[in-house]
């Protein structure tokens, strides 16, 4: 496997000092988070627009940006989702032109969630770990069992003891070893925590975690390139960690800085559920300190993230783009749900209508201009969280199996035609 | 027993912001307390904390914030993600 110079550091996001590209994930001296950092320099010689578009679609065509030495070797065939023109939902939310980046298709799990974990996995690889590890209570999960089976690596998938066994289904099916932990969520937390620290586990969000977190740029990055090279005036962006947002503003302004795209205005905006909106709050209150949720009370689980670890990130991200932030209630949800499977003919799990729903508002409240343009990101597919909108979309309407039934209470012909 | 380094976030809740909890944590338990960032306004206080010593006595310092309406969670926040 060759090596490439492109992937240089970790680098504390707080004091901005350098450690090496190993699995640690906090800085030693004020417990900032690392991220990736890179010799630009030596990508901007490397990648094109040219060299990019001549590559197979997925979204290892931006590879120099993103934090591995040699070829991937999980995941090889994950990303490059459709990105959607939805102009009857555009109509509905009152916008010029509306966007759909469409992660509700990634492969292979149907969730933006296989980004991140086929670069923690690649990584992991490379350094030397033969067992890897997340603990989550859905999408995570269900992607690091399906990719981790893929490229044979042995997984563990924790999760608190009371989780519904449907949730954990589609984890174990992958012969991932499933461990159900007795105990509080802060507790079950720690443990994790402290299992990461003390064995020779790549736990993909906790000592992955800078190289996980980087998966999200591809979002970012293939939004661009699908508009045809260039950043969108509007991006809304689901927030549980805070994570995807603070990462696609970072691809925008790396294909800024390598001149792949022009530096036009462009504004990040985050949307939560407002049962845990801690990033939404402090938005609103004008302050960059995230008051934590201790109790998330919402059908969007996969936000339901009570002390956001980048919450102050994001928020920064927003306030530097001139963004906002919105929050949106369990019914506005399920409508958002509903109006973009149909408007747009997708189904999203709930965080996707947490996105729509926000998106409506901020549109709304002038946020978002009406003339403007926007890209909505919906990262997981409503078959995963189907409970949420069960007996909310109507039902099926019953009827005997003849033809007068039919013409009467279903679809009668003169009535149809006089109603052209 | 080998002692240990744990690094955890403190969130205080408005009620505790005035309180020297970190003082009297040192002189309660046998352990090490040292502070790595700090921001607290009159709402919330949000503090970087490392804590050495035994990990039996870490447990026990852990356990007196928590019944304190402190909330202590590991560095890394929320492992557990959906």
């Amino acid at each position: 496997m060759k090596s490439t110079p492109f992937f240089s550091n970790l680098k504390c996001r707080e004091c901005g000092r350098l450690y090496p590209k190993q699995a640690i994930h906090v800085c030693d001296f004020d417990f900032g988070p690392l991220e990736a950092a890179y010799d630009y320099e030596a990508i901007g010689k490397a990648i094109s627009r040219k060299v990019i578009e001549s590559r197979p679609h997925t979204m290892w065509r931006y590879r120099e940006l993103l934090p591995i030495d040699g070829d991937p070797t999980v995941g090889a065939e994950v990303g490059f989702t459709p990105l959607i023109k939805a102009d009857r939902l555009a109509k509905i939310l009152g916008i010029r032109e509306l966007w759909i980046k469409n992660d509700t298709v990634n492969y292979p799990t149907l969730s933006f969630k296989d980004r991140v974990v086929s670069v923690a996995l690649s990584r992991a690889r490379e350094l030397g770990f033969e067992v890897v590890a997340c603990a989550s209570t859905g999408n995570l999960a269900n992607s690091v069992a399906a990719n981790a089976a893929a490229a044979g690596l042995k997984s563990y998938v924790l999760i608190p003891a009371d989780l519904e066994q449907g949730k954990v289904l589609g984890s174990l099916v992958y012969g991932t070893q499933v461990i159900g932990i007795h105990g509080a969520y802060d507790q079950v937390n720690r443990l994790c925590s402290e299992i990461a620290g003390k064995y020779g586990w790549g736990f993909v969000n906790v000592n992955l975690r800078p190289y996980y977190a980087e998966g999200s740029k591809t979002m970012g990055f293939e939004i661009c390139e699908q508009l045809g090279w260039r950043i969108p005036q509007h991006t809304v962006v689901p927030m549980a960690s805070g994570s995807l947002l603070t990462k696609i503003h970072k691809a925008y302004k790396e294909f800024i800085q390598l001149g792949i795209v022009a530096d036009t205005p462009f504004h990040m905006h985050g949307t939560q559920a407002s049962g845990c909106a801690p990033i939404s709050h402090a938005i609103k209150r004008g302050t960059d300190i995230v008051k934590p949720v201790s109790k998330p009370d919402t059908i969007v689980k996969s936000l339901a993230i009570g002390t956001p670890a980048d919450g102050y990130y994001a928020i920064h991200s927003m306030k530097q783009t001139g963004g906002s932030a919105e929050d949106v209630s369990d019914e506005e949800v399920v409508e958002g749900i509903c109006m973009l499977a149909e408007y747009a003919g997708i189904f999203a799990e709930t965080a996707g209508g947490v996105t729509v729903a926000g998106a409506r508002k901020l549109i709304e409240s002038g946020h978002i201009g009406a003339g403007d343009s926007a890209v909505l990101c919906i990262t997981g597919h409503g078959l995963k969280t189907q409970e949420a909108i069960v007996g909310k979309c109507g039902a099926p309407r019953l009827i005997a199996p003849n033809l007068r039934e039919f013409e009467e209470k279903i679809y009668a012909p003169d009535a149809a035609a006089a109603s052209l | 027993m080998a002692t240990q380094l744990t690094r955890f976030w403190l969130v205080f809740p408005h009620h505790l912001v005035t309180r020297p909890l970190v003082y009297e944590l040192a002189r309660e338990f046998a352990v090490v307390t040292n502070i790595r960032q700090a921001s607290v306004n009159a709402e919330v206080g949000i503090v970087s904390l490392s804590l050495e010593g035994e990990s039996e006595e870490i447990a026990k310092a852990v356990a007196w914030l928590e019944s304190l309406g402190v909330q202590v969670d590991p560095v890394e926040m929320n492992i557990i993600e959906s």
